[in-house]
């Protein structure tokens, strides 16, 4: 059986800063922001991308061991999903989705915050 | 008595280079050390203003504007906070199509929203304070009522039933959460907006998706840099920083097709707009780069009517009258010469150039407008 794939909801209107990526799901919920290394996370979600994989590109990028950034990486895949940003599609396209957001901004994806690895090391 | 201490001027060349932050060629020049945090304060403020929060902050964040840590942090949140307007403001976007869809009205998104997404290589970069739509004008009532049906309202009563439709540039609406929404049917006021030849506008059209939805419609690339040209040379009495930051991201944009710029502006009587909208942002950006667009907007001459055209909305008398007599010459006969100056005499609501005046007042100030 193949793995379920997260990637972005389409129905999100996002905006990004230096540092904060800016959420607004179409329909639901609040603003929801998504600081640190939770950014970069964001960016791999332009992608469906199973869970070893991110888990995979986040330790290259903050140069740790996958087994360091599993577990942030799979609470911050649950919290982003509850508020409706995220999708997880499984082999046969069926998606699950929980949104259940609360109005008002909300603070998710709190990954630890660890130096990046220098661009030219990747 | 007390005194508020004045905050230091911010140089306008200043904020001209923090405009053209990823535009390549600005001349401008920008500090090698950190502003004192009065000068970063005013500098900031400026940008809030002319809704550059985005080229500041990035212009910190890739060290080309050194600053310290506390001034980036300000700089970083001014730009989160015009973000945040930003997000709202497409949620009011989507709600505002979905509508007009519903009514069967074929719209334009304009400036805002299409923008940021279509012209801008990082849509952050581009913030916004309203929302802009186009409609044909035989669409502009039921789309006016349509939007009004859905909880927005309009402050200001149309001056006649009809005239929008027939003379306008739009109306403004407001939205429950009190964002505007421009509903326009052209781009300006004054002769230069009825010049438009309007059909033009629905011969074609970018097409991008935004949350979720696809297939929003705005103006191709060429009408979006006549109209960019629009805003900044007729829109303010100052004219303002970002639709000229507009104008040089289309001017060099290898995309654009030129010569069709030239046809659209001759057939639009607009080519005094649009060359002098076009030297004025080469001017403000201190770009180097030139392209044949350019070159052309430097050497064109204007003709005397086109002058006085323009003499409307720039000149030392420029007001709602000197545009409203403009105006005349724009129309197509003398009977709706007629009805728009009727209109103007004998309005049954709204106001006039943003002022309630007295009859006496209003047909002083049309006439006024025969002096240029």
């Amino acid at each position: 059986m193949s793995r379920p794939l997260y990637s972005r909801r389409p129905d999100v209107l996002w905006r990004s800063t230096n540092d904060r990526v800016l959420l607004r799901p179409v329909g639901r919920g609040g603003l929801i922001t998504i600081t640190g290394s939770g950014t970069f996370l964001w960016e791999l979600l332009a992608t469906p991308t199973s869970l070893p994989d991110l888990v995979a590109r986040m330790a290259t990028r903050y140069q740790v061991e996958p087994d360091v950034v599993e577990e942030p990486v799979t609470t911050a895949l649950a919290d982003l999903e509850n508020a409706g940003v995220v999708e997880k599609r499984h082999g046969d396209g069926r998606s699950t989705n929980h949104a259940s957001v609360p109005n008002g901004r909300s603070n998710v994806a709190a990954m630890p915050r660890q130096r990046p690895a220098a661009e030219g090391s990747r | 008595m007390m005194t508020v201490p004045r905050t230091p001027p911010v140089p306008a060349s200043l904020v001209a280079a923090i405009a053209a932050h990823g535009l390549l060629g600005s001349a401008h020049d920008v500090p090698t050390e950190p502003l004192p945090d009065s000068e970063f304060d005013s500098l900031l403020a400026e940008c809030v203003a002319q809704r550059l929060t985005g080229a500041l902050a990035n212009s910190i964040a890739r060290n080309r504007l050194p600053a310290t840590e506390a001034q980036a942090e300000r700089a970083s949140e001014a730009h989160f906070v015009a973000l945040c307007h930003c997000l709202e403001l497409e949620l009011l976007l989507l709600q505002t199509v979905d509508v007009l869809d519903a009514a069967g009205i074929d719209h334009r998104v304009l400036k805002g929203s299409a923008a940021a997404h279509l012209d801008y290589a990082d849509p952050s970069q581009r913030t916004f304070v309203d929302v802009d739509v186009l409609v044909r004008s035989d669409d502009f009532d039921r789309a006016t009522k349509a939007l009004m049906a859905s909880g927005n309202t309009r402050p200001v009563a149309e001056i006649r039933p009809g005239f929008d439709r027939r003379f306008g540039k739009g109306c403004t609406l407001m939205s429950p959460s009190g964002y505007e929404i421009d509903l326009h049917r052209t781009f300006v006021t004054g002769p230069f907006g009825l010049m438009v030849r309007l059909p033009d506008l629905w011969d074609d059209a970018a097409q991008w998706a935004l949350g979720g939805k696809t297939g929003l419609k705005a103006l191709d690339r060429e009408q979006r840099l006549l109209h960019a040209c629009y805003h900044a040379a007729l829109g303010d009495r100052e004219p303002r920083i970002v639709p000229q930051r507009d104008i040089a991201g289309l001017v060099l944009d290898d995309r654009l097709d030129e010569v069709r710029v030239r046809e659209l502006a001759y057939a639009w009587r607009a080519e005094y707009v649009v060359a002098s909208a076009i030297s004025m942002a080469w001017e403000t950006l201190a770009l180097a780069d030139e392209t044949a667009l350019t070159a052309w907007a430097k050497r064109y001459q204007p003709d005397t009517r086109s002058e006085h055209a323009f003499a409307a909305y720039r000149a030392e008398h420029a007001n709602y009258a000197a545009r409203s007599w403009a105006s005349l010459r724009a129309l197509p006969d003398l009977r709706t010469r007629g009805a728009f100056l009727y209109s103007l005499a004998f309005p049954q609501g709204g106001v006039i150039g943003g002022h309630h005046v007295p009859l006496l007042r209003r047909l002083i100030r049309a006439g006024q407008g025969l002096r240029p």
